[in-house]
């Protein structure tokens, strides 16, 4: 078995790797090429324990493997006697992890960063409502529905439907955030359009190379399901990046970085069991549409709080809000919980890293989901 | 000045505007009727017959805070009889669990004036900042016979007939706001008892389906939203507890099981939210729906101010049992400050203690700038009740308007700290409930 680690230029491989097209890049963003170590799955077994082919493919991903719910000890006893037969050649991610799935027998669940989760298929057997583009892949996970009368000399009836899915992109996949989505069709069963509630919004991480979308709809009160939402999907990928680093965090007091336009000022309040990192960074440039990508560019990422020994501590909030003109607060907590797959817990603060990427390419991913129940 | 202050000051002036264009309003019995009614019932507090004094005494609480100045010259009265009844009648108005009586008598009168009248009478700013809301009142004639009503039922009146629903009392502001949204209150979905209204505005359904793994994450929910209001003379800081005792079909059969209760409160008003599973998901509606709610009220109060505020250090005040000190006045952001309170345990057993600290925690210091502008309040936090001490950290910023401007930085610390309190059972009865 070989271990496909490819330095490419995602423009040039791109339509190779992607069902969905590569586009240009946007006007404002650098004309940077971008070099990610993307790595294609092998993986040719004949009759191999499922465990194996697991750790075999873990490998390859560099990831840890863990069994989901953690605990299940007899996980791998009860897939003792299971054989997995694969020939898997040189496969992007997604296609690659799913090969593997239908054959074992077993499935991933949602993963942290670094850890790859199995599961017993039967848990989450047969996922119909799922895309895999490559290294993209996108699941509808549900529905949430509210149906409310406000009481009053006019009641008055709303409903509101909330769809959510959830895009997973490839580990080593440079992958920044959901910029776009754009919905070209929303109909009913009878092919009757469903209005948008409100207009969607672009996603910040909802974690590393994960995010979750959610589409407002307003159906009407007899609508039993979607019919058909179609759209497209518009994934901005991490062009150059720089970081603003702290060190000695815990004692810094409007300590102030740079990086290019963009000014820092960085203040620490202990608090237990970690600390809360305030920031404030403005633009210099002072144009509305620099600083609105500038922005975007600056959420789109969160910084990371370590110990001495670069243990990391668990980002466990943040809120923030503008300061007129061009300059914003943020307001990050960090707390010393144990992260999934972590050894021990981390010590004192000691180093706040930020690391804030440019957008640069954007990946579009053409997305079709068919009859979606409600309620 | 932002478009909303705009619309706020236009709409105030128009409500001015419609008072001053109404010239002196009769909403009211006139002032010399009432006072010789006052009198004469005053003077049968000397009454042989315990029946003509009891309905003296009863009318008198009726017509409430008008009443007062006369019962006030009664207590020196030579007669101990019509000094001591005097006494009790005023007592009785002042009881925070005694509504205030109000009285609106008007023929094609502008609904302006009334909404006016009624704020004076008892005492509770009415605002309305929606401009259609303005525009509906400024149109309005109003016929109302009301005599010696509690307020929230004139109230209810008035709002019905211009169409509008209580909706929120404003702290900062000291008001209630009317506005437009779905019609008045149901009167079927109303309970008035004394000072105390309570409402179902709402009645949802929610669902969740997660689409790949249906025995995950999935839920059906039916809550139920009603608004618990109470007068400002209560007091009212909290409710703490819903219970509901029956909720039927059409057939008087339970239709339900109750489940999870969320109570949030402010100030003169609680919001509660109860869920119900329905035992077949096709019912359609909630015949019969009764239960209580329990308020707490300040049942005593005393005052304390701290100047200077940003350079406070450990202020000690003793506001009647209660120890504590203000410790400081930090920045926690922009626009934002943070305000420490040391509460000192005092050999209080635990339920006191969680107690007292609870009713620190629903009634906040108000914070001014230095021209008397309030800073809103947005919360606390506090440390573990455990130990000797107890630190609640008050949060404000100013960032809010409240009509005056924004505040600048905070200057003085202004509270009525509740030194005492009380719970109030106050009842409900909904009938005909729609199920979404």
């Amino acid at each position: 078995m070989r271990l496909h680690w490819l330095s490419i230029t995602l423009i040039a491989c791109g339509p190779m790797l992607f069902a969905a097209d590569v586009s240009n890049p946007p006007s404002t963003a650098p004309a940077v090429s971008v070099k990610l170590p993307l790595p294609l799955i092998s993986l040719h077994l004949k009759d191999a324990p499922v465990r194996q082919a697991f750790e075999r493919f873990a490998e390859q991903d560099r990831a840890i493997l863990q069994i989901d719910p953690a605990g299940a000890d007899d996980f791998w006893a009860r897939h003792k006697n299971q054989r997995v037969t694969v020939d898997i050649d040189q496969l992007p991610y997604w296609q690659a992890l799913h090969e593997l799935c239908v054959a074992s027998g077993v499935t991933t669940d949602d993963s942290a960063p670094g850890v790859l989760s199995v599961r017993d298929a039967g848990a989450v057997k047969d996922k119909p409502l799922q895309l895999i583009h490559g290294l993209l892949h996108m699941d509808a996970s549900g529905v949430q529905e509210a149906s409310v009368i406000l009481l009053g000399s006019h009641p008055r009836t709303n409903r509101s439907c909330h769809i959510w899915f959830e895009v997973n992109a490839a580990p080593g996949l440079a992958a920044l955030r959901c910029d776009a989505l754009d919905l070209l069709e929303v109909t009913d069963p009878d092919g009757k359009p469903i209005e948008l509630a409100r207009k969607w919004q672009p996603v910040f991480p909802f974690s590393q190379n994960r995010w979750q979308l959610q589409l407002d709809l307003s159906p009407s009160p007899d609508t039993r399901a979607i019919g058909k939402i179609k759209g497209v999907l518009s994934i901005a990928l991490a062009g150059t990046s720089s970081a603003v680093e702290v060190d000695n965090i815990l004692k810094a007091d409007k300590v102030e970085r740079q990086l290019g336009s963009l000014h820092f000022v960085v203040t620490t309040k202990p608090a237990e069991g970690g600390c809360d990192v305030q920031v404030v960074y403005r633009d210099d440039r002072n144009d509305e549409a620099l600083w609105q990508k500038s922005r975007r560019d600056v959420a789109s990422t969160r910084p990371k709080l370590f110990d001495a020994q670069g243990r990391e501590f668990m980002w466990a909030g943040g809120s923030g809000h503008g300061m007129g003109g061009f300059a914003l607060y943020a307001d990050h907590r960090f707390r010393r919980l144990a992260r999934k797959g972590a050894k021990d817990l981390p010590g004192e603060p000691a180093r706040f890293v930020w690391e804030i990427a440019t957008a640069g390419r954007t990946i579009k991913l053409p997305f079709e989901f068919k009859d979606l129940p409600l309620h | 000045m932002n478009a909303t202050t705009i619309r706020a000051v236009i709409g105030t002036l128009l409500l001015l505007a419609a008072f001053c264009a109404a010239g002196d309003p009769q909403t009211r019995p006139s002032a010399a009727n009432e006072e010789k009614e006052i009198k004469s019932l005053i003077a049968q507090f000397s009454s042989d017959d315990p029946q003509i004094r009891g309905h003296a005494q009863k009318v008198l609480i009726q017509i409430g805070v008008a009443a007062k100045p006369f019962l006030e010259a009664a207590l020196r009265s030579d007669d101990p009889d019509v000094a001591t009844r005097a006494e009790l009648t005023l007592q009785m108005i002042d009881d925070p669990t005694s509504p205030t009586y109000v009285s609106v008598d008007v023929k094609d009168t502008a609904a302006s004036v009334v909404i006016h009248s009624l704020e004076a009478q008892a005492h509770e700013p009415l605002l309305v900042y929606q401009q259609s809301a303005q525009q509906r009142i400024a149109a309005t004639k109003l016929t109302i016979h009301a005599i010696h009503e509690p307020f929230w039922a004139v109230l209810l009146q008035v709002c019905e007939a211009v169409d509008l629903r209580p909706d929120c009392y404003m702290p900062e502001r000291g008001g209630w706001s009317l506005r437009e949204d779905a019609g008045t209150w149901d009167d079927r979905n109303t309970t008035i008892r004394g000072p105390f209204a309570v409402h179902v505005a709402s009645i949802s359904r929610q669902a969740q389906r997660n689409f790949a793994n249906p025995a995950r994450r999935n839920f059906e929910r039916t809550t139920i939203g009603a608004f618990c209001h109470a007068e400002k003379k209560t007091h009212a800081q909290a409710i703490q507890n819903l219970r509901v005792t029956r909720c039927e079909d059409e057939n008087g059969k339970p239709i339900g099981a109750f489940g999870r209760i969320g109570l949030n409160s402010f100030s003169f008003q609680g919001y509660a939210t109860f869920d119900i599973t329905l035992n077949s998901a096709s019912a359609k509606k909630i015949s019969l729906l009764e239960g209580d709610v329990e308020f707490v009220l300040e049942a005593g109060r005393e005052h304390i101010e701290v100047n200077d505020l940003l350079h406070a250090a450990n202020v000690q005040r003793t506001p009647g049992p209660i120890r504590l000190a203000v410790r400081d006045c930090r920045s926690t952001a922009d626009k934002r400050w943070a305000v420490r309170i040391t509460v000192h345990r005092d050999g209080r057993d635990q339920p006191a203690w969680a107690s007292l600290l609870n009713q620190l925690r629903n009634s906040p210091p108000r914070v001014e700038d230095s021209q008397g502008r309030p800073l809103m309040n947005w919360g606390e936090t506090s440390s573990k009740p455990d130990g000797e001490t107890t630190e609640i950290e008050y949060f404000y910023g100013n960032f809010v308007n409240y009509g005056r401007g924004i505040p600048t930085d905070p200057v003085k610390l202004i509270w009525d700290v509740p030194t005492r309190t009380q719970s109030v059972s106050v009842p409900f009865h909904f009938v005909e409930i729609p199920i979404p």
